[in-house]
């Protein structure tokens, strides 16, 4: 009993539960659950098939992992134990997930559709996008979902209660990752060096923000922007209201997947060259930490948040 | 006959759809040797992006017309023609980055035939960094292979890819190492 007692002691004792992030390492085949507070990685699970897309569900703690190579879903708790597998088919590969609604939005990129699936992995409903979809993004009321379609040059939103096609919005070249931020989705132009805003509500373009060398990821803390730029090895800082560029932040060579932590304050960055993982201080905009994950890490998607409270 | 028009009508839109896809998974090769010599003085060597003379494969080292200098990124670009026994393979190469107090550029290939170097997106840097004194040279790229789609043959695969390059690093480095000796 008293061991009983102390174990949930110390699961209790943070205030608030510390965030932590699943790193898909790409090029090793494995995902590492990584303890941001403690700055370290507490386990590391085998996912054959090149694993890159993930989406994390902090109120549930699963992670939704899919490998880039087979199209094979992985769902993971929060110490690594695997839940369940699905074969989503080849070509599945950026994914949204709609917790609220126990479902998931997956982008086939081989033969160009958005597939609404359970989260066990069964299909609602397919629809046509532009082609080579690559990331998803589901807006916050989990109305719209939208798929940056790389070889079209623009961003397709549906309805994501029915796949019922909303609007198209011209992109710049290559668009990869989308996410959505206070009303707007906003998509990285792997070829034109720039970021696209695209309003949620009805698919007007924005403005574009440039970035540095071939932008991957972005990201948003502390009323600011974050772009991991793959090939300039840095980060770039922007103005989301303004729409301009700030300052840059020189990080590894090929920084992609990023996302905020749960404060607000921070963020974290997959480092694919360096096999770390980046630790940013969103305000002073410096690195604060970098912990070793295993080789090619890319965590394309949400891939951090808080473990749930027990 | 249809069987076969329809195989063939099937394998023209599947290379029609692949014309600017690639597979999702890039590989990456990293190789380091340390040598028997300075950093400044290996560096004096291979740290010249209009000069590759320094790798064996490499015959000739031409920089475009519109490149002002061999230093300036996004701009200075070099044709690296390549020994051969037939015809006059190149790579064409653009400066991404140039950091000659860190002793390192970054690069990337703009223009390869898959025949030449199975690899598209190719991105590297080659770095001398200090290692008590000894210059320890350090080549590693990321890329795609050579095929954008999925089922490649097999020359164009991820394995064909990563053995290519493996090759182009081993080589160079290999050359340094009879140039100025190996440090272990």
């Amino acid at each position: 009993m008293i061991r009983a007692a102390l174990a949930v002691c110390l699961t209790m004792s943070p205030a608030v539960a510390g965030d932590i992030a699943f790193v898909t390492s790409q090029n090793a085949g494995s995902v590492s659950i990584v303890d941001l507070d403690a700055g370290r990685v507490r386990a590391t699970v085998p996912i054959p098939g090149a694993p890159a897309p993930v989406a994390y569900d902090p109120a549930s703690g699963r992670a939704y992992v899919i490998a880039a190579e087979t199209g094979e879903l992985t769902v993971l708790d929060t110490q690594g134990t695997v839940l369940h597998r699905a074969a989503l088919g080849e070509g599945s590969f950026g994914l949204a997930l709609d917790a609220r609604a126990g479902r998931l939005f997956v982008a086939d990129w081989y033969s160009a559709r958005l597939r609404c699936l359970t989260l066990a992995g069964a299909e609602l409903w397919s629809v046509p996008t532009g082609r080579a979809p690559a990331g998803v993004a589901l807006s916050g009321d989990g109305q719209v979902v939208v798929t940056a379609d790389r070889d079209d040059d623009r961003l397709s939103a549906f309805d994501a209660a029915d796949g019922r096609a909303l609007w198209t919005a011209p992109t710049g070249s290559h668009p990869y990752a989308v996410v959505f931020h206070g009303g707007r989705f906003w998509t990285t132009d792997v070829q034109s060096n720039s970021l696209t805003v695209v309003a949620a509500d009805g698919g007007a373009v924005l403005g574009r923000v440039a970035t540095g060398d071939h932008p991957y990821g972005v990201a948003f803390a502390a009323d600011k922007g974050f772009v991991t730029d793959q090939y300039a090895a840095t980060v770039t800082v922007f103005d989301p209201v303004a729409l301009t560029p700030g300052g840059t932040i020189d990080v590894g060579d090929y920084p992609e997947g990023i996302a905020a932590l749960s404060d607000g304050r921070r963020v974290a960055l997959a480092n694919w060259d360096v096999d770390r993982l980046t630790i940013i201080d969103a305000v002073a905009e410096t690195v604060t930490a970098e912990i070793a994950v295993p080789s090619g890490p890319r965590s394309f998607g949400l891939f951090v948040g808080p473990e749930p409270t027990r | 006959m249809k069987p076969v028009l329809t195989l063939a009508l099937a394998a023209t839109l599947a290379m029609v759809g692949a014309a600017h896809a690639h597979g999702p998974v890039r590989q990456k090769v990293e190789l380091k040797r340390t040598l028997d010599a300075t950093p400044d003085e290996v560096w004096a060597a291979i740290g010249k992006f209009d000069d590759m003379g320094w790798h064996p494969v490499v015959a000739r080292t031409e920089m475009t017309a519109d490149s002002a200098s061999a230093t300036e990124p996004e701009k200075s670009t070099r044709v690296l023609h390549l020994k051969a026994d037939a015809g006059d393979p190149t790579i064409t190469e653009q400066l991404m980055k140039w950091q000659p107090e860190r002793r390192c550029y970054g690069y990337r290939i703009t223009a390869v035939d898959v025949a030449v170097l199975p690899v598209s997106n190719y991105s590297s840097t080659l770095c001398v960094n200090d290692q008590g004194g000894k210059a320890e040279v350090v080549w590693k790229g990321g890329f795609y292979r050579g095929f954008p789609n999925n089922d490649p043959p097999a020359e164009l695969n991820d394995e064909a890819a990563v053995k290519a390059v493996t090759g182009v690093y081993q080589a160079g480095l290999d050359a340094l190492a009879d140039r100025f000796g190996a440090a272990e």
